[in-house]
């Protein structure tokens, strides 16, 4: 077995960070949509933000997703690591095939996964799509809709200008959609290293265990 | 200038003089040390003093020669006419004799004037009994130390005036949030004390017409300070006028002034329950009488010339904040609380019992300013005496279609230029007099933010005709039927969500058919598309799942 460095602690903790953000803005941008989440979240006995709190907790923990993201995109560019991991190369396309085919076929035929992260690039070419489509995408989207409707009064020009409050609103519902679907996807997927929990420790711990030359059967 | 006049004073200094002052005080001793016009010569005065020993009779001396403007204005006023000469004021060669009015006038009684301590304190003598040069109202805000406050805090819409409503949001944020702030009034009024008028301006001079104390400036000091222009009224109430009294709406139903000022005691209760009996005992038994403001007239100007159905919600919103200041601090957890206050008024939330409608008018946008358009304007485009309902709809319902509405915007739009729009406000139009409602249950976005809002199934086209406002009733929606641009400023957040009904119609209970509705859904799709992909993604990991633990991998 040898030890992998993937993750930088900065990045590892803007990790955890950021998913309590997400969790907290998922979990009240629900409510705000669907309040009748709250009726039966009662009724289970799960604690559930009231209303009007939700909606200031949505507001505030909101400016600091779009804090965290600011802080992520300097990061990733100053620490040169869009260049190393996210960027897309020539090298992926054939990659991609075989990785779709593992995922869908290969991963239940037991062969191995076609893909092995390294410190020169962790992801494979669905990761780059999914992941450059989230933080670049999706969750710019989010964030700065979302700080627009902060203030409609002070923004009002620049949301004029983009079409509207209307199309603002439901913008930040697609981009919220979007970004749903990506989390779930993202948090199936994070059980799929070698042992069930390899991609959740190396998260906490930086590095993950490979074996050295074939994939280890289980 | 400064020249002639040293001239004048060397001239007329006694050394030049015909006869030498110090001549005269060989008899008139006691002058010598006067202590005033002691710059001037005797004999300025003094005419006809050709030698000494002089005649035994002289002219009276006249104060005219100098004083003429003095005497000018002091001709016109009451003291001249009681018989009052300068020197019964004016100590001519000794000190100046009290000149104040309470020197003469000591505890004037001011028997008529109603709200006297209040009059007195703020108010000097000419304010009232003279003539005035200038006068105005000036309220210094000093800040606590190092805080600053901007001026579009104060003046909320740019327009370089603070109306009522912005005056009383601007006090409560004081409250709030400056603890120990000062809040000086200061009635100024400068006038010449020499012309006093025979009789005190009548009230209306401050409370109706305004020919004083006419202007009013807000100046805030903090760390940099600056003035804002204030509407007079904020400290000045405005009272009634006898020949404006028809128009208003009492006046127009033909209650008569000895209708309800019986005596000269002050209006209670009593008489307004004889014609508004059941609004009364409604709101007898709320807290809101109890605790607040008990009489009709806390809240209600009987002397109003627009009807309550007049007033936009900023306008409404004046009334309840004149007691209820801290009114935005308090609603902070709403997000864009000051925005929500263009649109709303406190009773569209807090009396559940009262009718809320989706009002619409046509607006004009001026430098970011909303003006809703007014008759004249419209009679200028459409012909004198224009009956506006009949050119919006042809077919002469009692009500107006959203796309009657959109042609006529359009139409108006090509006529009055692309700053004419649609605008729309939630707000109360039966009144349930019961306001006790303090905290709704309910801070719930989505009372509102829902096609399901109540006021969608109540709304109105308000609309200038001569004389008067008239609530059209509105049939269908407008809002999605139009281009964005158009009603820009009243999209709800929430408006497009899908509901239960449209799902129903979706799966095949729609009579346009399940294609053509969800169509029609518009944004709504999103909802619809973004669930059923959440549950499909959902549905094919638990596949993956299970087949990966079938195959243990």
């Amino acid at each position: 077995m040898k030890k992998v460095f993937l993750h930088t602690l900065t990045i590892r903790i803007w990790h955890w960070i950021n998913a309590l953000i997400v969790i907290a803005l998922m979990v009240t941008g629900i409510q705000l949509r669907v309040p009748e989440v709250e009726g039966i979240a009662r009724q289970m006995a799960i604690w559930i933000p009231e209303y009007s709190m939700a909606v200031l907790i949505h507001k505030y923990i909101g400016y600091a997703m779009a804090l965290s993201f600011l802080f992520w995109l300097i990061y990733i560019f100053a620490s040169g690591s869009f260049r190393t991991h996210y960027l897309p190369r020539p090298a992926d396309i054939p990659i991609l095939g075989k990785q779709t085919f593992y995922y869908i076929i290969g991963v239940f035929q037991g062969s191995e996964n076609p893909f092995s992260p390294t410190a020169e690039g962790k992801f494979n070419p669905l990761q780059k799509i999914a992941y450059g489509s989230v933080m670049l995408v999706i969750t710019p989207l989010i964030v700065v809709t979302g700080v627009l409707f902060s203030d409609i009064f002070f923004f009002r020009s620049v949301i004029d200008r983009l079409g509207g409050v209307r199309l603002l609103d439901a913008l930040h519902v697609l981009a919220s959609y979007l970004f749903l679907l990506n989390l779930i996807v993202h948090l199936y997927m994070c059980t799929m290293g070698h042992h069930i929990f390899d991609h959740i420790k190396a998260m906490i711990l930086g590095f993950e265990e490979m074996p050295d030359e074939s994939p280890s059967k289980h | 200038m400064p020249i002639l006049v040293i001239i004048f004073l060397i001239l007329s200094s006694p050394v030049w003089a015909a006869v030498p002052s110090d001549d005269c005080f060989d008899c008139h001793e006691k002058f010598k040390k006067r202590t005033s016009h002691e710059s001037i010569a005797c004999t300025d005065c003094h005419l006809g003093i050709k030698e000494i020993p002089h005649a035994e009779k002289l002219t009276r001396p006249t104060c005219n020669a100098c004083h003429h403007k003095t005497v000018e204005r002091y001709s016109a006023g009451i003291h001249k006419s009681k018989g009052l000469a300068c020197n019964q004021c004016h100590a001519v060669h000794g000190k100046k004799k009290g000149a104040d009015c309470a020197s003469c006038h000591p505890n004037v009684a001011h028997k008529t004037l109603p709200s006297k301590a209040k009059h007195l304190a703020t108010l000097n003598c000419v304010a009232c009994h003279g003539k005035l040069d200038k006068s105005g109202i000036t309220a210094t805000v000093t800040l606590p130390k190092g805080a600053t406050l901007e001026k579009k805090v104060v003046d909320r819409d740019g327009n370089g005036f603070a109306n009522p409503a912005e005056w009383h949001a601007f006090e409560a944020l004081l409250d709030q949030k400056f603890k120990g702030y000062k809040l000086e009034k200061q009635y100024w009024a400068y006038g010449d004390n020499h012309e006093i008028m025979p009789k005190a301006a009548d009230c209306g001079e401050c409370h109706e017409k305004r020919t004083r104390f006419a202007s009013a400036v807000g100046r805030i000091t903090d760390v940099t300070s600056y003035s804002v222009q204030i509407t007079p009224s904020v400290f000045i109430p405005e009272f009634p006028s006898l020949s404006e009294f028809p128009k208003t709406v009492h006046g127009q139903k033909g209650v008569r002034c000895t209708d309800c000022h019986i005596s000269k005691d002050k209006i209670t209760d009593k008489v307004c329950v004889r014609c508004h009996e059941q609004v009364y005992h409604t709101y007898e038994k709320s807290i809101h009488a109890k605790k607040g403001a008990t009489s009709c007239t806390d809240c209600h100007n009987p002397h109003l010339i627009k009807t309550y159905k007049e007033f936009n919600a900023k306008e409404r919103i004046a009334i309840c904040s004149r007691c209820h200041k801290d009114y935005i601090t308090r609603h902070e957890w709403l997000p864009n609380t000051a925005l929500h206050f263009d649109y709303l008024e406190c009773t569209t939330c807090h009396s559940p019992g009262s009718e809320k409608s989706m009002v619409f008018f046509f607006a004009n946008k001026k430098d970011n300013k909303k003006n809703a358009l007014q008759y004249e304007a419209l009679e200028r485009v459409f012909g004198k005496n224009v009956h506006l309902k009949s050119v919006i709809n042809n077919y002469a319902e009692n009500m107006v279609k959203g796309e009657e509405i959109g042609r006529f915007v359009i139409d108006l739009k090509k006529k009055m230029g692309e700053k004419i729009y649609v605008d729309a406000e939630i707000l109360v139009t039966k009144v349930h007099h019961d306001y006790s409602v303090k905290r709704l249950k309910e801070r719930n976005c989505v009372t509102c933010h829902s096609p399901e809002a109540h006021f969608y199934n109540s709304m109105y086209l308000i609309l200038p005709e001569k004389d008067r406002h008239i609530y059209v009733p509105v049939k269908g929606t407008l809002l999605s039927i139009y281009p964005i641009g158009m009603a820009l400023d009243i999209y709800l957040l929430g408006e497009e969500k899908i509901t239960k009904d449209d799902l129903y119609a979706l799966l095949g209970k729609a009579p346009e058919g399940s294609p053509a509705y969800a169509k029609s859904l518009g944004f709504k799709l999103i909802d619809l598309v973004g669930v059923i992909l959440v549950i499909l993604v959902i549905l094919s990991i638990l596949a993956h799942a299970l087949l990966r633990i079938l195959v243990k991998r």
